[in-house]
């Protein structure tokens, strides 16, 4: 019971904040991109930090996976999958390996493209160091990446019956708008 | 006899040859003529042929491809292959048939490029209705719509063309009776070549715009020295030009010459005036009068305004420039209760837009058929040597926005940007940086005249924001310069 508690915790957590966050998240660093637990359908991830303050930052890219009982890893494929994973048997393989990023003005951004990227899921991790070297805030987000053939059509709201939408264009013709 | 009548024909010819070549050396020599301005194209009735068509230079300032898992890239389309087959499937899309038109938000027109999509834009709006006559589009159904500035293909709504409409701010998806074909071949085709990967502004910066710009680029443009076209003319050839456009009336014409280098011709009392600058450029300004007619139909203005260059000064391609000309930003203009037009014409170097640096290249104002004010001052020199062998890396672009935000915003707002938030305080929704960049229409390398170096070419980044150009050297990234697109 207190298994599914946890997981139900963490699912909530994961779902309802835009970032994961671990430590308090620094007010002068905003993750622009990828946006907090969005799904993208493509092969690669645009990463983009925006710092307000001077700063040195420490920015991680990880692939969250399972640890199989073969002792393989496998990919996960949605965040409610990464909520019943249990602490034991997550793994987190680094993607991108730290980079330190100074910003020494008031508006900066870091960014960075990281190509070849598989469907599975990814966190970003900023640190923000003090002038020792030590954590100061820890910040995390969540991105799915699912592949390209998978996106979806929009769905545009006004989708209307032929009639109609040809009866709403003839008055706006008469009309204008 | 019949010798002495072979003698009087031989006298007539003779007589006729004489009077030809008296009329000819009066040409040559009374008026001063050299034959270094002796042009063709100058004697030639105006609008007896078209070298340069309407339909030539209404091209997109650039295509955008958008291949579906997050590449996206711009193509200047220097040779129009990409706008050929863009114009073709578009064709084919609207057909004969109804178009149906409903308006989208511009959050979902943002997200189309999300999947495969080709999106042309233009620097201007141009209206709908003349381009769909021009290109022999019907628009029935298209009446909501006033002009263009964005058309495009997503795969992410496959049966539907989109519209944005930069004049109203409006979206728009257009739904045709016929399916969608050609369109996924041009993406395709842009795909099989080399591309750099470009990211959205929205990506980027979050902010609510469609600009997109590389996260890192390489360039071989280098500074080149470069006059004005006319900075080296002569009083001679001033005179020659000066005619072309006061033509009977040149008799009357008074010639002022200023401290500062300008010589002024002046017809009556500012009825017409040519004005060649120090600077090399020349302006011609003509009094509105009652003879110019109602305005006419925006590619009628377009064509009669190339013509005018043609006949006035007259086109460097035909001399192996290969120079490109595109339009970069029309507008109806208004002057004592007449309307018109006002064009202003971007040139490209293989597809390298060129900038005058303090002023536009080129640019005619038309109404009906009276040509009331042209300008020019295009580069001249050797342009051979504006690139080098080996790239450089050129000056983050993205880097350029997050220093050089304030200097654009108070350029255009008339106003200090606010100040940054102690740290700890919240900032505001909006704060100076969030409006530029929800303001940058497009970030592109060119090549810029700066007056402080002698008028050279020097390789820039060109920032447009809001309708204004701002230069920053491509590799140094030092700011040196802006220019409102709507100045002269």
């Amino acid at each position: 019971m207190k298994k599914v508690i946890m997981a139900l915790v963490l699912v909530l957590t994961l779902l309802c904040g835009s970032c994961f966050v671990c430590a308090a998240s620094d007010p002068a660093v905003t993750v622009v991109n990828p946006q907090g637990n969005s799904t993208v359908y493509a092969d690669n991830i645009l990463i983009s930090v925006k710092v307000t303050a001077t700063r040195v930052l420490k920015i991680t890219v990880f692939e969250e996976k399972l640890l199989n009982e073969d002792g393989s890893l496998s990919s996960l494929d949605s965040l409610e999958a990464l909520g019943q994973v249990t602490a034991g048997s997550l793994r987190h393989v680094v993607v991108s390996p730290a980079e330190t990023f100074y910003s020494n003005g008031n508006l900066s951004f870091y960014t960075k493209e990281l190509k070849g990227i598989t469907p599975g899921i990814y966190k970003l991790r900023v640190t923000t160091l003090d002038e020792n070297g030590r954590t100061q805030y820890l910040q995390e987000c969540y991105v799915v990446v699912r592949p390209p053939s998978e996106a979806k059509a929009l769905s545009f709201q006004s989708e209307q019956s032929g009639v109609l939408s040809f009866l709403q264009s003839f008055l706006k013709n008469i009309f204008g708008n | 006899m019949s010798r002495a009548r072979n003698i009087e024909a031989l006298k007539n010819i003779l007589i006729v040859v004489l009077f030809l070549t008296t009329i000819l050396l009066l040409y040559f020599l009374w008026e001063n003529v050299t034959m270094k301005t002796f042009r063709l194209s100058s004697i030639l009735p105006a609008g007896s042929s078209h070298s340069l068509r309407a339909e030539d230079v209404t091209r997109p300032e650039e295509i955008v491809f958008s291949f579906g898992a997050g590449g996206v890239t711009a193509d200047p389309d220097v040779d129009g292959r990409y706008w050929e087959l863009w114009m073709n499937a578009f064709q084919k899309y609207c057909g004969r048939g109804e178009l149906l038109a409903e308006e989208i938000s511009r959050a979902q027109f943002l997200q189309l490029t999300d999947y495969r999509a080709v999106f042309c834009r233009f620097a201007y709006d141009l209206p709908l209705e003349s381009f769909c006559q021009q290109r022999g589009i019907s628009n029935r159904g298209l009446n909501q719509i006033a002009c263009v500035t964005e058309m495009g293909y997503s795969a992410g709504s496959p049966e539907s063309v989109f519209l944005y409409d930069g004049r109203s701010g409006r979206c728009y998806r257009l739904v045709s009776e016929l399916p969608a074909e050609g369109f996924e071949e041009i993406i395709r085709a842009a795909e099989q070549g080399e591309y750099l990967v470009y990211y959205g502004a929205a990506s980027l910066f979050g902010a609510e715009s469609s600009a997109v710009l590389p996260l890192n680029y390489s360039s071989t443009l280098a500074e080149t020295p470069c006059g004005a076209e006319l900075g080296g003319a002569d009083d001679a050839e001033r005179k020659a030009i000066a005619e072309q456009f006061f033509g009977a009336d040149f008799g009357f014409v008074r010639r002022i010459e200023e401290s500062q280098g300008s010589l002024i011709y002046m017809y009556g009392y500012d009825q017409k005036t040519l004005t060649f600058a120090a600077d090399g450029s020349m302006v011609y300004r003509e009094a509105l009068n009652g003879e110019a007619g109602a305005r006419r139909d925006y590619f009628e203005a377009l064509q009669d305004a190339l013509d005018f260059i043609e006949n006035y000064g007259g086109w460097r391609e035909e001399q192996g420039r290969h120079l490109q000309l595109r339009v970069r930003d029309a507008y109806e203009i208004e002057s004592d209760r007449q309307k018109g037009y006002r064009f202003v014409f971007g040139v490209g170097l293989e597809g390298v837009p060129l900038y005058g640096g303090d002023g536009n290249l080129l640019t005619v104002e038309i109404y009906g058929r009276q040509v009331t004010a042209y300008r020019r001052c295009l580069p001249d020199g050797d342009l051979e040597k504006w690139k080098e062998d080996r790239e450089k890396e050129a000056f983050s672009v993205v880097g350029l926005l997050s220093e050089g935000y304030p200097a654009i915003y108070e350029a255009l707002r008339g106003e200090a940007p606010p100040p940054v938030p102690p740290e700890g305080e919240e900032a505001p929704q909006e704060g100076a940086f969030e409006w530029v960049a929800a303001r940058l229409q497009n970030a592109r390398p060119g090549l810029v005249r700066d007056a402080e170096r002698e008028g050279s070419l020097r390789p820039a980044w060109v920032l447009c924001v809001d309708d204004c150009d701002f230069f920053y050297d491509l590799y140094s990234g030092e700011a040196f310069g802006a220019v409102p697109r709507q100045k002269d």
